[in-house]
């Protein structure tokens, strides 16, 4: 069976926080993106690499939820963010 | 997902209220090892001030660090103006650094070598996060032989200069650096030195190539200078940047002494070889009045050095209104060495080229006249001084 695959920050991501919001750009990109909320919060958790479970656990714990409430979102923020290049997958 | 446009130029000072610079140096220190702890309310009446000082002197990065800690207690509305503040000053700072990111391919495709210095670099390197120090510019370093073609890349990349030099060949002989724009408003500080005047003639710029470290950037490798020299650099820029007491520059230098792999033997070498123990002991010296910091005791022989007479002249050329009145070219003419490269910056500073004296005076009917009456003024003081003694 395949490893889960994990999610990191990118590299090329260019970073700064400002309280707990976190502002995100890269060369050659026009856009600064601005994450706040739980979106910062999920930012934050990345600081070390972390599957979708993981990071689902992580958010659903902070809400006193279960991890499958919050699986789905989790799981399309991910994808997004994968999409706009802020993080890069790692197989292990 | 928007962005303010390009970095702001910062303004004129704001106006000083009591106990306001208690406040912004208590703030400017927050967070080194050796600083006063404790915990400062703001009353929302000296709030907008407040505000305006941090913003002026880029410390808001440092606010937003002491909020978050809960030593700077703020009301709801104030802590969110600070944080306004500071997402402006985060959104510069990443405008900058991509930039950087975008620049740089395009100078090494030209072969220019070049060294990021200050902001991002110290920032980065030296910080606990990158958010806490805030830049409003990009500054490079390159060697002189470079200095025309990292010119003309930066042209081609849409820079604009924002003054030309006022002969042909005086920012290779004479020159700091020149400021260039960008299309989308980021500004670059293209340094040949690091200091304007006889400090930055007396340095061997070309030799700090050979002492750097790397730094990442956006998943590429830079370099700036190793921490002993940034700190003998951020030493130069809070001593000599300005005659009015920035608090950001004298952060950096408690910064870089206090978390920097600093060898002070080989910063007492390069002091005394560049002619820098004056402004090393009167950065260090401003860190204690202002942020409360004292030296680290491997700072003492340096600062029990002797201190050469022409270094004590110099430094009182920039720290005296005599700046505002051609001390420094005054200085840097004494330190220029040779008649004829003391003729060629005189004929520079003295006749400029017309292009240089309309972008920098404009439409002025006598250009030359104001110029011409600076020398005359020295003569007049001197012989007033004369006078006097």
């Amino acid at each position: 069976m395949n490893d889960p695959i994990r999610f990191r920050r990118s590299a090329v991501t260019l970073v700064r926080n400002v309280g707990a919001e976190v502002l995100l750009t890269a060369a050659g990109n026009d856009d600064i993106d601005r994450l706040s909320g739980t979106a910062a919060a999920i930012w934050h958790v990345l600081e070390v690499p972390r599957t979708s479970a993981e990071v689902a656990h992580l958010v659903a714990g902070s809400f006193g939820e279960e991890d499958r409430i919050v699986m789905a979102d989790v799981e399309a923020f991910l994808a997004e963010l994968l999409q706009r290049g802020w993080v890069e997958p790692v197989s292990r | 997902m928007s962005e303010p446009p390009g970095p702001a130029v910062q303004g004129a000072a704001p106006r000083s209220q009591p106990d306001l610079s208690s406040t912004i140096r208590w703030v400017a220190a927050f967070g080194l090892p050796e600083a006063a702890v404790g915990e400062r309310t703001v009353a929302s009446g000296v709030w907008p001030a407040t505000l305006a000082w941090l913003g002026f002197q880029r410390l808001t990065g440092l606010g937003v660090a002491a909020l978050e800690a809960g030593a700077l207690r703020l009301g709801d509305a104030e802590a969110e103006q600070l944080l306004e503040r500071h997402r402006g000053a985060m959104t510069v700072a990443l405008q900058i650094e991509r930039c950087l990111l975008d620049l740089a391919p395009r100078l090494e495709s030209d072969g220019i070598d070049f060294l990021v210095l200050k902001g991002p670099a110290v920032a980065r390197a030296f910080y606990p996060d990158p958010s806490w120090r805030s830049f409003g510019d990009l500054d490079l370093l390159v060697r002189t032989a470079d200095w025309q073609a990292a010119c003309v890349a930066l042209a081609k990349a849409g820079f604009r200069r924002q003054l030309p030099e006022p002969r042909r060949g005086f920012d290779e002989r004479f020159g700091k650096a020149a400021t260039h724009i960008g299309p989308d408003g980021v500004q670059i500080d293209l340094h040949r030195t690091l200091a304007l005047g006889p400090f930055g003639l007396w340095l061997e710029p070309d030799g700090l190539f050979e002492d750097t470290v790397s730094l990442s950037i956006g998943g590429r490798a830079f370099r700036r200078l190793d921490d002993t020299r940034a700190l003998l650099h951020a030493c130069m820029h809070a001593a000599l940047g300005s005659r009015r007491v920035r608090l950001l520059p004298l952060r950096d230098v408690a910064q870089i002494a206090g978390i920097g792999r600093v060898d002070w033997s080989e910063l007492d070498r390069l002091a005394g070889r560049w002619r820098l123990r004056v402004v090393v002991r009167r950065a260090l010296d401003d860190v204690q009045t202002q942020l409360g910091v004292e030296p680290p005791p491997l700072a003492r022989r340096l600062l029990e050095a002797p201190i050469d007479r022409r270094e004590q002249r110099a430094m009182a050329a920039y720290l005296t209104d005599r700046r505002n009145r051609g001390g420094t070219a005054l200085s840097t003419l004494r330190a220029i060495p040779g008649v004829r490269s003391k003729a060629a910056y005189l004929r520079a500073l003295l006749v400029p080229d017309r292009e240089f004296v309309m972008a920098r005076d404009g439409q002025r009917r006598t250009p030359y006249l104001h110029r011409w009456l600076v020398p005359l003024r020295w003569f007049a003081s001197s012989r007033g001084r004369g006078s006097r003694g």
